[in-house]
């Protein structure tokens, strides 16, 4: 039976949209296409969930509240006291057999994923997110999870003026014209999609 | 011959870039720098717009946010803007402007008959007149409507866009004056984040108006320096053009900013919403009018205002002035005008003695001062052109009054605080006998005022209060201290004020003396409110209108409290103010709004197979934010025969339906099973892995919450489904539960709802459908009813549920939601060799009504399961969140209403929607109702209309006949109640 076609959930909106001839933009949009998405649950004391992800995923839990450790392309985000999600660019997160008393469920196609950069980035979700984004405030691996133009997204403070946008893969199409509409302003570049 | 009365040198215009404009027709020609009110004066127009009520000819007044007056209609069409104050518009090439209330001109306005009449038309006047008859109110209302109001709103939707904006600060200043920019400056230097929002387009504020220097430099200067010092921070943000309009609980403020230049995409405003750890407020202080008889004519302005327009915009309001002032203040106007060239006649002031730095040099330029006058009256037609002063007592000028002729009166009465934003905030207010005015006393939030704000108008003191309250707010919000040099200017002795509240004499009795140009309130109708016993401020407020509209009373308000106290023998404090609200100046509806109009109102969900349902034709419906396909009607076709057209091929061959909306909660944890159990109302332990069960979840007052299909998936393991519009709802609780009451069991639950696309395969057909698109064994031995399997689908990972809610042989294939539409094709391709349909969710409800299948109408929030046929569910044996109050004696009621079928009984009337159900529809109200229709359709399979109904000891009423009585469509049908499943009642098809 032939490979099934993935259709990505910025598929309709980004087709025919790239722009990469703006110059100097204030903001670059590019969809990210995470290769695995894991959301994890479980207490933090629990040794076994934590030697499991250790030795599967190279990955430590961050236990400051909306903090970020990276490992590699995988990401761990701090979601709640007994919540994460693992995030991985290049590898297909296989949950270990046995997570301790953890649960890791795959969410892989449950978040679209749009990363934001440039000089303006902090003024355009600033158009939509209450949250104080100031380096000092949120600095580099800094989580959170906010709402956006009424949509819940997972903000990831990547690098420098560099942010990932995790919203459900519903809102995708309404967060696009949403984002597409608050960049407009600052000059706004559409990059290809980054896998 | 253009600019008449602008100044040869002076200002900051640029004269080098001239800006073309209209004004009610008349086009006219100002400068770069202008606001609109200054490049009328300069050329020589001081009317501008007709007054609320008397339509009496108004001119520019005053140069900012205070201004009564001069309120303009801004361009024209879809972009107009009704009431903007002139004194704020900052001039362009291209500005469109008219005049008010005013018909049909603004010089012969038939509304002049008003003011002729006036005497008939005294405070609460449409409130003592328009009472009677009480019936012909309607009829009145339509008229005094036409008559109310000043602007026009546009009629077209606004062609611009309006953003919003959040921000956090460590310092927010309100305010660009000297106050503001040393509070902001002391602030940043400490390394504060800081905003600074200044309402004007130039910085600088009071220090614009006046000829002084600072550390002994000009005051542009310092202002310069000042902002672009600011300007190096990279933590501090400079907003002109923006008003700080609204200090909201925990330090959150509004500021609304309008964006300019407009850059292509900029929106026209911004609306900022602002959390300050620290506000330092310096919105500087508000002139005030002096009350006398037609103080309103054009040409009387604020002295202030005056020295504005000679100073900022190098424009002479007149040719000869008369000064009248209580205070030292307008001296400085009078020496304005004399350096401009403008002959001064008078500078009239009520004090015996004036002896001040300021009066001193204004007799040393020659200025005659009339020391112990006033003015009773402004004469005038269309313009001032004399005022009589006399010698004044207590208020009262005598009969020996002298002439003077002049085309410009300057007034001050003193000088109030702006405390809008610190009342706001809800901080108290304390009466300061020295200034005749209220300032902050105690605050309430974590705010501070500086400089003329509270009540400190020496320039010198205002910078170093500025300067210390910037510093104490940063150290406050956390940042270190650090001493820096304050900057200076010299301290000008003046003398205490006069107060004059109501300036009378035996020939002005009967004349207008106004103390609310806005709203046209005279004295006299404050006198005429407290005489009819409107005592309070709030109540004589209400009535006379006094301090309403859009100043709310920015320069009237202590001149009303004075009169008032004085009308009532009480001192100023002991009257108080009326309460301040937001917003200080207006703000647009549609900076409000913001983005979140059309398609941003609401976000839109969209289901991975969406494009596929666009292509194939189908029609949505909006179901909470999801967007379904309701019906896929085909050229020619219409809805309801598309729907049947639907219906049919399910029930005859196959059809597939896009059920991602469906909620979906990943149930994990040893205690999966008992968390169930909970939660539902029936039993889950004994479910066997890779089986499925239709559950049942009750609020805690016993009444249904949600229901839905979960399946086993692993021993510790359950997928559990929610309805659409339930699904957030279901997973907030589940997880309260287990937080808050249950954090012993080791459950964890995760929603996967947007992770899976989920397609329904329904219908005798569809096994062999299924079979077609995978390897595994889809046999009823392998995956019997409700059996659960994982197989590979048109080369995909899927989850395959042998569920139905059509009531056929049916399935439920959930994939990762990327492989949706992938899955959709499939399915569509294998389909073919079967007449597989497509179906959306009219045809799904349809087929379910025929199964009598419970939905969100049966599930109202009113029903229990044994209402609705489900009472077998309930466990006997085990307890489960609800089922404690479902045996509340109300809830087991013998006549509670019970599931039930209609059908008509001539066998094609339809029944109508929400339709009532009685014995005997011709009975007299009040007609007992018994029942009520729920869900209703056309049953293609069985030809006729059928209904599912909530009737009274419904279940023993089989074969009774009934009517469906709606009032709504004024449609009664016959019908008879049957039993609520119409379709397959043994469930054969559905285990084929």
């Amino acid at each position: 039976m032939p490979e099934a076609v993935r259709t990505y959930a910025f598929d309709a909106c980004a087709a025919g949209a790239e722009n990469s001839t703006v110059v100097a933009p204030g903001v670059t949009i590019a969809e990210r296409r995470p290769r695995s998405m894991l959301n994890v649950r479980g207490d933090p004391a629990d040794a076994g969930l934590a030697s499991a992800l250790r030795e599967s995923f190279n990955v430590t839990l961050p236990l400051e509240p909306n903090t970020v450790t990276a490992a590699g392309a995988t990401r761990a985000l701090w979601l709640g006291p007994d919540e994460w999600l693992l995030v991985s660019e290049r590898h297909a997160l296989q949950p270990p057999a046995s997570p301790g008393r953890g649960t890791l469920t795959d969410l892989s196609h449950g978040r679209a994923v749009l990363r934001l950069s440039g000089p303006d980035v902090r003024a355009v979700l600033a158009k939509g997110c209450g949250l104080d984004l100031h380096p000092r405030e949120f600095p580099v691996d800094r989580c959170a999870q906010t709402a956006i133009a009424k949509v819940s997204v997972i903000l990831d403070h990547v690098q420098p003026d560099v942010f990932d946008l995790y919203c459900p893969r519903s809102y995708a199409r309404s967060f696009w014209g949403w984002v597409t509409e608050a960049c407009a302003e600052y000059g706004c570049r559409i990059a290809p999609p980054a896998s | 011959m253009t600019q008449r009365f602008r100044l040869a040198s002076g200002g900051l215009v640029d004269r080098s870039r001239p800006c073309a404009f209209s004004f009610d027709g008349r086009d006219l020609q100002g400068y770069a720098g202008d606001t609109l009110a200054s490049a009328l004066l300069a050329n020589g127009v001081h009317l501008v717009g007709r007054s609320f009520k008397y339509h009496r000819r108004r001119g520019i007044f005053g140069a900012g946010a205070e201004e009564p007056n001069a309120l303009v209609q801004l361009e024209t069409g879809a972009r107009t803007e009704p009431n903007t104050r002139a004194t704020q518009i900052e001039l362009y090439d291209g500005l469109t402007a008219a005049s008010q209330n005013r018909w049909p001109t603004l010089d012969r306005d038939a509304g002049a008959i008003y003011n002729v009449f006036s005497r008939l038309l005294p405070a609460g006047f449409y409130y003592k007149t328009f009472m009677w008859p009480r019936s012909w109110w309607l009829r009145y209302e339509h008229v005094i409507r036409h008559a109310a109001g000043m602007g026009q709103s546009p009629r077209a939707p606004d062609p611009d866009h309006y953003a919003h904006r959040h921000a956090h600060c460590d310092v927010l200043v309100a305010g660009g004056g000297p106050a503001g920019l040393t509070a902001a400056l002391a602030a940043a230097r400490t390394g504060a984040r800081v905003i600074v929002a200044n309402d004007d387009f130039e910085w600088g504020g009071a220090l614009l108006r006046e000829a002084v220097e600072v550390d002994g430099r000009p005051g542009l200067e310092w202002i310069r320096n000042a902002v672009a010092e600011l300007a190096t921070y990279p933590d501090v943000t400079l907003l002109a053009r923006s008003t700080v309009f609204g200090y909201f609980d925990h330090n959150l403020l509004g500021v609304v900013q309008a964006v300019h230049p407009r850059a292509s995409h900029a929106p026209r405003q911004r609306l900022w919403k602002v959390r300050a750890k620290q506000v330092v407020l310096a919105g500087g202080a508000i002139e005030r009018p002096l009350v006398f008889a037609d103080n309103d004519l054009p040409g009387v302005m604020l002295a202030s205002a005056v020295s504005t327009y000679v100073n900022r915009y190098g424009v002479a309001p007149g040719q000869r002035a008369v000064v009248f002032a209580n205070n030292d203040s307008a001296y400085a106007t009078a020496l304005d005008l004399h350096r401009a060239g403008v002959v001064i006649a008078a500078v009239v002031d009520p004090r015996l003695d004036p002896k001040g730095e300021l009066p001193t040099s204004a007799r040393a330029a020659g200025i005659e001062i009339l020391a112990g006058h006033a003015v009773a009256r402004a004469r005038g037609g269309k313009h001032v052109e004399s005022v009589l002063a006399g010698p004044v007592d207590n208020g009262f000028v005598g009969a020996a009054q002298r002439e003077l002729a002049c085309d410009l009166l300057c007034v001050s009465g003193g000088w109030s605080p702006a405390v809008h934003l610190f009342s706001q905030s809800k901080g108290r207010l304390r009466y300061d006998e020295r200034i005749t005015a209220f300032v902050p006393d105690v605050s309430a939030q974590a705010e501070r005022s500086a400089g003329a704000a509270r009540g400190l108008f020496s320039l010198n003191r205002c910078l170093a209060d500025g300067a210390e309250a910037g510093a104490a707010a940063a150290e406050a919000a956390g940042c270190r201290r650090i001493s820096a040099a304050v900057p200076a200017a010299l301290e000008v002795a003046d003398d205490p004020m006069l107060p004059l509240w109501d300036i009378q004499s035996d020939a002005t009795r009967t004349s207008k003396r106004f103390v609310d140009l806005q709203n046209d309130v005279t004295a006299r109708d404050v006198a005429l409110g407290v005489r009819e016993g409107y005592r309070s401020v709030e109540h004589l407020k209400r009535y006379t209108t006094l301090g309403m509209g859009t100043d709310q009373g920015k320069t009237s308000n202590i001149n009303g409290l004075a009169i008032l106290a004085a009308l009532i023998d009480a001192q100023i404090p002991d009257v108080g103010t009326t309460t301040f609200r937001p917003p200080y100046t207006a703000v647009t509806l549609g900076a409000i709004a913001g983005p979140e109009i059309g398609a941003h109102f609401d976000p839109v969900r969209l289901s991975p197979m969406h494009d596929t349902h666009e292509v194939a034709g189908a029609r949505f419906i909006n179901a909470g934010l999801w967007r379904r396909p309701m019906v896929y009607p085909r050229a020619g076709e219409s809805d309801p025969d598309a729907t049947n057209r639907e219906v049919l091929a399910v029930r005859r061959k196959a059809g597939i339906v896009d059920v991602s909306t469906l909620g979906k909660i990943d149930v994990q944890g040893r205690d999966a099973a008992t968390f169930l159990e909970r939660v539902y109302v029936n039993r889950w332990r004994n479910l066997a892995v890779g089986k499925a069960r239709y559950g049942l979840m009750l609020r805690e007052d016993g009444l249904i919450f949600d229901d839905g299909t979960t399946t086993r998936i692993g021993e510790d393991r359950f997928h559990m489904t929610t309805t659409t519009a339930n699904a957030g709802r279901v997973m907030s609780h589940l997880e309260y539960y287990l937080q808050v009451h249950w954090p012993e069991l080791d459950v964890r639950l995760t929603s996967v709802s947007d992770h899976w696309a989920a397609v329904a395969l329904a219908g005798p057909e569809s096994r062999n459908v299924l079979a077609a698109l995978t390897m595994a064994d889809v046999g009823t031995a392998a995956l019997p009813y409700m059996g659960y399997c994982e197989a590979i689908i048109a080369g995909v990972p899927a989850r395959i549920f042998r569920i139905s809610f059509s009531g056929e042989l049916a399935y439920e294939i959930n994939v990762p939601a990327d492989y949706g539409a992938a899955l959709w094709n499939a399915l569509l391709d294998a389909g073919r060799a079967y007449e597989l349909g497509v179906y959306g969710t009219e045809a799904m409800g349809v087929l379910r009504i025929e199964k009598g299948h419970i939905a969100g109408m049966e599930i109202d929030g009113r029903t229990t399961p044994d209402d609705v046929g489900l009472g077998g569910m309930v466990a006997a044996d085990k307890d489960c969140i609800g089922k404690p109050l479902l045996a509340r004696p109300a809830l087991r009621a013998e006549d509670r209403k019970q599931l039930v079928g209609l059908v008509p009984v001539d066998g094609r009337s339809a029944i109508p929607k929400g339709a009532q159900l009685v014995v005997d529809p011709q009975r007299a109200a009040p007609n007992p109702i018994i029942g009520h229709v729920t869900s209703t359709c056309y049953s293609p399979t069985l030809i006729r209309p059928i209904a599912l109904a909530l009737l009274q000891r419904g279940r023993a009423r089989h074969g009774e006949k009934l009517y469906a009585t709606s009032p709504l469509s004024n449609t009664v049908v016959h019908v008879e109640v049957v039993p609520h499943v119409f379709y397959d009642p043994k469930g054969e098809r559905l285990r084929a």
